[in-house]
């Protein structure tokens, strides 16, 4: 055999298996994304126990009432208390401590990083965050968050939680 | 013998219809139609009139008449005159010139009771127009109608097609310029601008007139602000004649009122949020005032006027209805 003709059949070869690989693959994965999750998240896990306190601030859109429209809001400081179980992995907000109308769900750690939902009913309407941060040390913490509701708002924005 | 019963019943018929005439007579009323009195005319012209009128009234009723040449300037003697006459009511009155005028006066009275049944009077400044007038008292005594009542196409007289004499007014532009200030609703801004511009029709009593106006928030950096537009009518009643007049009236009409004000929006009972931002509402509705002022100079062409007005918008904003406020303004009258 030639030379060329090896080279010839690795290109093929290459370009045949990066076509199947791609066929293969979930057209929402977005491998960069994942690969920069896995790198900012990268760490230790510290010690989460303990009274969070979280603050914001964020812009929404998109709401039925214009008034809720803003390109700045101020969120409140608010005290989470924390528990973080190592052995089992699980991760404990709130402690339902907050009422009938609020809930703190899929909370997650991944190394450093920590994910949680909340979930709010005011009235008739819904408003869900979405956090994701990172912890700094054991005494802070910071992320965005994206939301939706009330009045089919979308709201974004960034948060910082501190012992 | 045949010459005999025509002869007899020529006689029935003839007594039958003797019988049936004095029957008909019998049923209708008796009027006495007197002479009229007269001042500055000719006696033929009045006898005219009354030949007229007498004609007219037995075209609108059924109503006999006897005439007599007796004139009489009042109730008694025309009844009296009636009397003798053997009727039941006596048409008398008088017709006199004055200056370019004809004036016509007709009366007719009950006999027996000495009672006005009907009194009316017309005036005509053409005497050939006497027959117009015949025809319409007649028709008014006939039908028991005013005067006024019995005009139709043909019997309009010269003098009732003429446009009745008014008083003058004074009227012009007036605009005025002051102060609002809100007592609740307006954005809740402590103090504002009014701007009015109106037609004020003014005569020796009173004083009407529309009006259009701005209001609008005085500071304008102000975090809240607002602007209302007032249309409206108002009257007044002015208090004297002289360079210091006090007046009292007050108006309605339209108002548009935009009121925007600063504010916290909250969301959230948990996880709250908190920002600000401008809340608008605006809408027309109904407007009232009341106002009390005084005039001065009213003497002159151009005078001017010092004016309180409270004010009420009937509309609802921001959730709170009836937005009240006073205005003090100052106003120039060209």
């Amino acid at each position: 055999m030639k030379r060329s003709t090896h080279i010839l059949a690795l290109v093929v070869a290459v370009l045949g298996g990066i076509s199947a690989l791609s066929c293969s693959i979930d057209p929402d994965f977005d491998a960069f994304d994942d690969l920069f999750q896995s790198s900012s998240c990268a760490g230790t896990t510290p010690d989460l126990n303990g009274i969070w306190e979280i603050s914001g601030t964020g812009k929404r859109t998109e709401c039925r009432d214009d008034f809720l429209n803003t390109d700045k809001f101020i969120m409140s400081s608010l005290e989470i208390p924390m528990a973080y179980d190592e052995v089992t992995g699980e991760l404990t907000l709130g402690d339902n401590n907050f009422g009938a109308g609020f809930e703190i769900k899929n909370a997650v750690i991944d190394q450093a990083c920590v994910e949680f939902t909340t979930v709010e009913r005011v009235g008739d309407q819904t408003i869900e965050y979405r956090w994701k941060g990172k912890a700094q040390s054991g005494q802070f913490l910071e992320g965005d968050f994206t939301g939706t509701g009330p009045s089919a708002c979308a709201a974004t924005g960034n948060f910082t939680m501190s012992k | 013998m045949k010459v005999f019963f025509q002869q007899v019943l020529a006689l029935c018929v003839i007594a039958t219809a003797m019988v049936f005439t004095t029957t008909a007579h019998a049923a209708e009323p008796t009027w006495a139609m007197l002479n009229f009195g007269v001042r500055n005319i000719t006696e033929d012209d009045a006898a005219t009139f009354r030949d007229l009128l007498q004609t007219e009234i037995s075209k609108q009723r059924e109503v006999q008449f006897v005439r007599s040449n007796a004139v009489c300037g009042d109730k008694r003697c025309a009844a009296a005159e009636g009397n003798k006459l053997g009727a039941e009511a006596t048409v008398y009155g008088s017709i006199a010139a004055l200056g370019e005028k004809l004036i016509v006066n007709v009366e007719v009275v009950d006999n027996e009771n000495e009672t006005i049944l009907r009194s009316e009077r017309m005036s005509v400044t053409k005497i050939e127009e006497l027959d117009l007038v015949a025809a319409r008292l007649a028709k008014a005594i006939a039908t028991n109608q005013d005067v006024r009542d019995t005009a139709e196409l043909g019997l309009v007289t010269t003098d009732e097609s003429k446009v009745e004499t008014r008083r003058q007014g004074f009227g012009g532009v007036a605009i005025g310029v002051g102060a609002m200030l809100p007592v609740t609703g307006y954005a809740e801004v402590p103090i504002g601008v009014a701007i009015d511009a109106a037609y004020w029709y003014e005569a020796s009593k009173f004083a009407i007139g529309p009006r259009v106006g701005l209001r609008f928030q005085a500071d304008p950096k102000g975090e809240n602000n607002y602007y209302e537009i007032p249309v409206d009518l108002g009257a007044y009643f002015i208090f004297g004649l002289g360079d210091f007049a006090p007046f009292l009236g007050g108006g309605a009409g339209l108002r548009f009122i935009s009121d925007t004000r600063r504010s916290t929006i909250l969301t959230g009972n948990v996880i709250q949020t908190t920002h600000e931002t401008d809340l608008s509402d605006s809408t027309w509705g109904l407007g009232t005032y009341v106002r009390g002022g005084v005039l001065l100079f009213r003497t002159y062409t151009v005078r001017v006027s010092l004016t309180i007005d409270y004010n009420v918008a009937w509309v609802e904003l921001h959730d709170d209805f009836g937005q009240q406020s006073l205005t003090m303004m100052l106003n120039t009258h060209f």
